[in-house]
């Protein structure tokens, strides 16, 4: 097994393992494990949105909690002015949310590195603090409670609610498919290989022929995008949605996982993910040490781990090839 | 009309005038031989020409057209490739990859053909690969196709990045050393298929220190010394230059 061959059948062996999870809500129907299991399935999505930035094109983005703090607050308003239905909401936060990435992306693109990263750190602690204040309009730090509850709809047929956990469950799970089927349809291909030039070599890049700026741009919009849609999903599963929606916290754990999991890699991002929002809820059978275990054990992974989840897994496939 | 124009280009580097009110031009056709002792501006002139690097004075006009104030991007699009003297390489792609990489501002379909796969855009992309496999059997590196480009060694890097650098059919061909660490069999096919290309209609200009492989190769001769042209002529002429001599055989 070839390196290569990772890439060509992960997207196949996650999809397997995601509709085998698909069963575990019929067998525990346990409001926290689901809870659990719903997180975790955002955190795919929200991560593999980062993903396309971050791992692919190699620009480190800081402000990827305002497209998701952005989307849930769309949501949350739309819900207590007129109650759109779901699919409505998706479609308005995403297209707010690509709006915004082109607003900011007009200064940050101007800049590469490291102080692309401030810029969309600095842009992103400006939107935060916009929607902390504007308490006219989103309530500041008193939050929007009780997010609509009838958002959730699909034309009268599936109705979903709060209550039903599962049927949110099933809702992220298609999401999450539709999304990692997208994620792989940019990161191979022609648009891969040019992003990952990008990400390479930006000098050899543009001397054969590529426009840097316009991908890095584009991934930059449709990472944008699909958080957007991610947080209007979660404002009505969470019901509550506050300006920490859109802090820095996000953006850490988006980091984390990516990085820890392993950038740039379909697999990596998605066993980070599962790695990182289950581990911390199983500590919370010992609250007053949950956070020190949990410091340790990214402290321990980063450094005896460097390649993360995905240098673990094309280690296997090396052991596999020489047996 | 000449195919490449540059009027009285000028790049400082703080106090050092690493190239000085250099013009020259060179027609459609023409092997150029760029030498000069290191530090006398090739690669400097090389990178204002593709505006790696923003010249501070001077003009340059690509196929009639004044390209001073292009995106290097735009530059290459218009036809005028480059090798770079420290070879460069997609690490994270495979051999065959950075060919494609290099070859594909040439297919003409959108993004979103590209992230939908339609037939049209599968169509360019099973053309083009034909045409990198060809040119990865002519570098002989056919062995390493679907190795990654940062597991080569030198001169299979340059070898890759001389092929990126002509897959796209271009007008005009900056290369940076292609001789240089190159085994001497590779040396001479790099020199034929130069000439090969030539006769096709690409012109050349190439910095290159290995003088028996440019004098053999270049149909005229420009020597630089400290950012100023010395000599231009025929091989033998500048050889020959009392001027080129001093500065750059010691003599």
């Amino acid at each position: 097994m070839k390196a290569i061959k990772e890439n060509k059948y992960s997207i196949f062996l996650i999809i397997g393992v995601l509709l085998l999870v698909s069963i575990l809500p019929l067998l525990v129907n346990l409001p926290f494990v689901l809870h659990v299991l719903i997180s975790t399935l955002m955190y795919i999505g929200f991560a593999l949105s980062y993903d396309i930035v971050t791992g692919q094109i190699g620009a480190v983005s800081l402000a990827h909690a305002s497209f998701f703090g952005l989307g849930a607050y769309v949501t949350a308003l739309i819900g207590k002015a007129i109650g759109a239905p779901f699919w409505l909401n998706i479609i308005i936060a995403t297209i707010l949310s690509i709006g915004l990435a082109i607003v900011m992306s007009l200064p940050a693109f101007r800049l590469s590195d490291l102080s692309f990263s401030f810029a969309t750190l600095g842009l992103a602690l400006t939107v935060q603090l916009v929607v902390k204040n504007w308490v006219k309009i989103t309530r500041g730090p008193m939050c929007i409670h009780n997010v609509s509850n009838s958002s959730l709809w699909f034309n009268g047929i599936l109705e979903i609610s709060r209550t039903n956990l599962i049927a949110y469950f099933y809702l992220f799970l298609m999401v999450d498919i539709v999304i990692i089927i997208l994620y792989r349809l940019i990161s191979t291909g022609r648009l891969g290989r040019t992003l990952t030039a990008v990400r390479n070599d930006e000098v050899l890049a543009s001397s054969v022929g590529i426009n840097i700026q316009r991908y890095k741009r584009l991934t930059f919009f449709i990472s944008a995008g699909i958080a957007g849609a991610i947080g209007s999903l979660w404002a009505p599963y969470i019901s509550v949605v506050c300006p920490d929606y859109l802090s820095m916290d996000y953006t850490l754990n988006l980091l984390a996982i990516v990085f820890i999991g392993g950038s740039g890699s379909l697999l990596g991002v998605v066993g980070g993910s599962i790695l990182l929002t289950v581990w911390p809820e199983l500590l919370r059978v010992t609250p007053a040490f949950r956070l020190i275990i949990y410091g340790l054990f990214l402290l321990i992974f980063v450094t005896s781990i460097p390649n993360g989840v995905k240098g673990i897994i094309s280690n296997v496939n090396k052991r596999l090839k020489i047996n | 009309m000449p195919l490449l124009k540059v009027c009285g280009l000028t790049k400082k580097f703080y106090g050092i005038t690493a190239v000085n009110n250099v013009s020259f031009a060179v027609n459609t056709g023409e092997i150029v031989g760029l030498i000069g002792p290191n530090g006398s501006g090739k690669t400097t002139l090389f990178n204002c020409i593709t505006r790696m690097l923003i010249a501070d004075q001077g003009r340059v006009l690509f196929n009639g057209e004044d390209i001073s104030n292009f995106k290097p991007a735009q530059i290459a699009q218009k036809g005028l490739a480059r090798s770079f003297h420290f070879i460069r390489v997609f690490i994270d792609l495979t051999v065959r990859e950075n060919i494609l990489v290099a070859a594909q501002h040439h297919q003409q379909d959108n993004d979103l053909e590209q992230i939908f796969r339609t037939k049209n855009s599968r169509l360019l992309d099973q053309e083009i690969l034909i045409k990198a496999d060809k040119i990865i059997n002519f570098i002989g590196l056919q062995g390493l196709t679907n190795e990654k480009a940062g597991n080569l060694s030198y001169g299979q890097r340059k070898l890759l990045s001389f092929s990126m650098a002509i897959i796209f059919h271009p007008k005009l061909v900056l290369l940076d050393e292609p001789a240089a660490a190159v085994n001497p069999t590779m040396i001479k096919r790099i020199g034929e298929y130069i000439r090969t290309l030539n006769q096709q209609g690409i012109t050349f200009i190439i910095v290159e220190h290995n003088m028996e492989f440019i004098m053999g190769l270049a149909d005229r001769i420009i020597a630089l010394d400290q950012g100023s042209i010395i000599a231009d002529g025929l091989p033998r002429d500048v050889q020959h230059d009392y001027r080129v001599q001093e500065a750059y055989f010691g003599v």
